[in-house]
């Protein structure tokens, strides 16, 4: 406790993130229980209505809470950050292991890995979800594509330094296996960068997929995700600009978080390493 | 600088070749052109002379080098639903666009700059953590989000600016710039917080050298070691960024577009995807990525022209 506690203090921009994070989490999964407006609850009489006690961040054109609404998507938007981590996260390590280790193999997956880059990402969302059926899982592989190359890069090059190092040398002249050098003694090198750039990814992500969202192109309209929310209130925007702006700054300030705990991390790895 | 040139060109090659492998394997997976045009209750006869006809009973990458051919010759297909010519269409949309982009990058390098100098200058200090926060504010907040405030606060609450619509450059220039001001400042702010972190650090870094201290001691001026001396040093990471962060500007000019009504390629993809109009969308995926390659290439051949020590 005491030693977290040392942490949080030298490192504060870690810690401001993880708590705004942790915040956004609690808010995600309780969400459903915190009681109040019901987000899917159309009132009527409480259309449009400018943002007061009764509705913090004001109603929608079919009456419905914002606050809720807000409340409600945190889950799908926090989904798809998490889950397009994970997703570039493994694949691209992967690719980037065989690249690294395979080397028959690295010409073919890093050139088509430059490709991929080459297509700005939005080009390649965009591309992916005009051919395959809107849903979660299509958002999620269309921005994830994106950031495979990025992780691939960055494993492969690790690898390489790694390749050269006397412990490595040592545990292949033991006999150590090709996959087993790979996974017990250079992967674990790997790890500490590859956690601040998957947070950075799931940062971008998040904006990505409201991007999408909000202009039609991205989540199915029935999930209330943040970008949906503010699809909703794109032709309204002149009397009803709340319905915009309020889960915007919400994206923004989940979005500041996770960046903060990245460079947090980062911060932390660099001074631990000296 | 001419060889450079040349094997950097040539090393592009590779990555525009499979940028156009990727983009004619997404044709290929929007669906069966045949079908599309011989419509719903098209005989079997008919589908298979439909083919013949476009070539797509030919093995695949026989297709691939033919579709190459045509773009060469800068064919580039027609909208599946306005029956218009794509470059026709793209060409009329160019110049948004591309006003947009420029204005920018404009406000972007400028304002970018001047705050990774102001950082560097007052390093650690409270002017430094403030630059920090507001670069991690821009990398947060998204553009359309942005865009939106702008529109609340100076077009509807003030009313100094337009908050839609274009007017081209060569009709009324003063009122082109009202039209792109909003916009383009919107679209400046992920892009001015990159420029801002890369020119503080790449500054930080050169202000450590060696030839800095010896500026210093032979009574150069403070003005002059920073902007003369440091900042020519570091201007290498700050082009390169700015060439990569032409994919961020290009996210910027898709959303931005939409909120603005600004008739460019932006907004004409999105169109396009939401009718599924995909001789279009491939079109404009394949421009923008070779113009993305291309732009890569010029900021590296920059490289050899502000830093000589830069050979490969």
């Amino acid at each position: 406790m005491t030693a977290a506690l040392a942490l949080a203090r030298r490192h504060g921009a870690l810690a401001v993130g993880g708590l705004l994070l942790a915040g956004f989490v609690l808010l995600a999964l309780c969400g459903p229980w915190l009681g109040g407006a019901d987000a899917q609850a159309m009132l009527p009489g409480q259309r449009l209505r400018a943002p007061s006690a009764l509705h913090w961040f004001g109603s929608d054109r079919l009456g419905r809470d914002v606050f809720a609404r807000v409340v409600h998507g945190s889950g799908a938007s926090l989904a798809v950050g998490l889950a397009v981590a994970l997703l570039s996260g493994l694949v691209g390590t992967l690719l980037g292991l065989l690249a690294g280790y395979v080397r028959w193999l690295d010409g073919i997956i890093m050139r088509v890995m430059d490709g991929v880059m080459a297509i700005p990402g939005i080009m390649v969302a965009i591309a992916l979800v005009s051919v395959l059926d809107a849903g979660l899982g299509t958002v999620i592989a269309a921005i994830g594509i994106n950031d495979i190359p990025r992780v691939a890069r960055l494993v492969r090059g690790a690898l390489l330094s790694l390749r050269e190092e006397p412990y490595v040398e040592a545990a292949t002249m033991l006999g150590t296996s090709g996959a087993g050098i790979v996974f017990r003694h250079m992967l674990p090198g790997v790890l500490a960068p590859l956690a601040v750039l998957c947070t950075h990814i799931a940062a971008s992500a998040m904006l990505l997929e409201a991007t999408l969202s909000f202009l039609g192109l991205g989540l199915p309209p029935d999930i209330p995700s943040w970008g949906n929310i503010m699809a909703d209130g794109r032709t309204l925007f002149r009397v009803a600009p709340w319905i915009i702006l309020f889960p915007g700054l919400t994206l923004a300030s989940a979005v500041f978080a996770i960046n903060l705990l990245g460079d947090g991390l980062q911060d932390a790895l660099e001074a631990r390493r000296g | 600088m001419l060889r450079f040139a040349a094997r950097r060109l040539l090393a592009a090659l590779p990555v525009v070749a499979a940028v156009s492998v990727l983009v004619f394997l997404f044709l290929r997976a929007s669906g069966d052109p045949a079908a599309e045009l011989a419509g719903e209750d098209a005989t079997p006869e008919r589908l298979a002379a439909i083919r013949a006809a476009l070539e797509l009973d030919l093995p695949v990458w026989q297709q691939f080098l033919a579709w190459l051919g045509q773009l060469l010759h800068g064919e580039f297909g027609r909208s599946l639903i306005s029956g218009d010519t794509v470059a026709r269409m793209v060409g009329e949309r160019l110049e948004a666009t591309l006003s947009l982009a420029l204005a920018t990058i404009l406000v972007s390098v400028l304002l970018g700059v001047g705050l990774g100098m102001l950082a560097a200058r007052h390093r650690g200090g409270w002017l430094d953590r403030a630059v920090g926060l507001v670069c991690v504010g821009g990398f947060s907040v998204p553009s359309f989000v942005v865009g939106y405030l702008l529109v609340w606060w100076f077009a509807i609450s003030l009313g100094w600016l337009p908050a839609q619509g274009y007017v081209r450059i060569g009709e009324d220039a003063l009122e082109w710039s009202r039209r792109i001001a909003l916009p383009a400042v919107a679209m400046s702010t992920v892009f001015l917080a990159l420029i801002a972190r890369i020119t503080r650090a790449s500054l930080l870094e050169t202000l450590d050298q060696d030839y800095i201290r010896t500026a210093r001691a032979l009574g150069a001026t403070e003005a002059r070691v920073f902007l003369r001396v440091a900042l020519r040093n570091a201007a290498v990471p700050i082009v390169t960024i700015i060439g990569v962060g032409f994919g961020v500007v290009l996210t910027g000019v898709v959303v931005t577009e939409t909120v603005f009504n600004l008739p460019g390629l932006g907004r004409l993809v999105v169109e396009a995807v939401l009718a599924r109009d995909y001789p279009v969308i491939q079109c404009v995926v394949l421009l923008f990525s070779v113009v993305y390659v291309l732009l890569n290439l010029v900021v590296d051949l920059a490289y050899a022209a502000l830093d000589p020590r830069i050979r490969y």
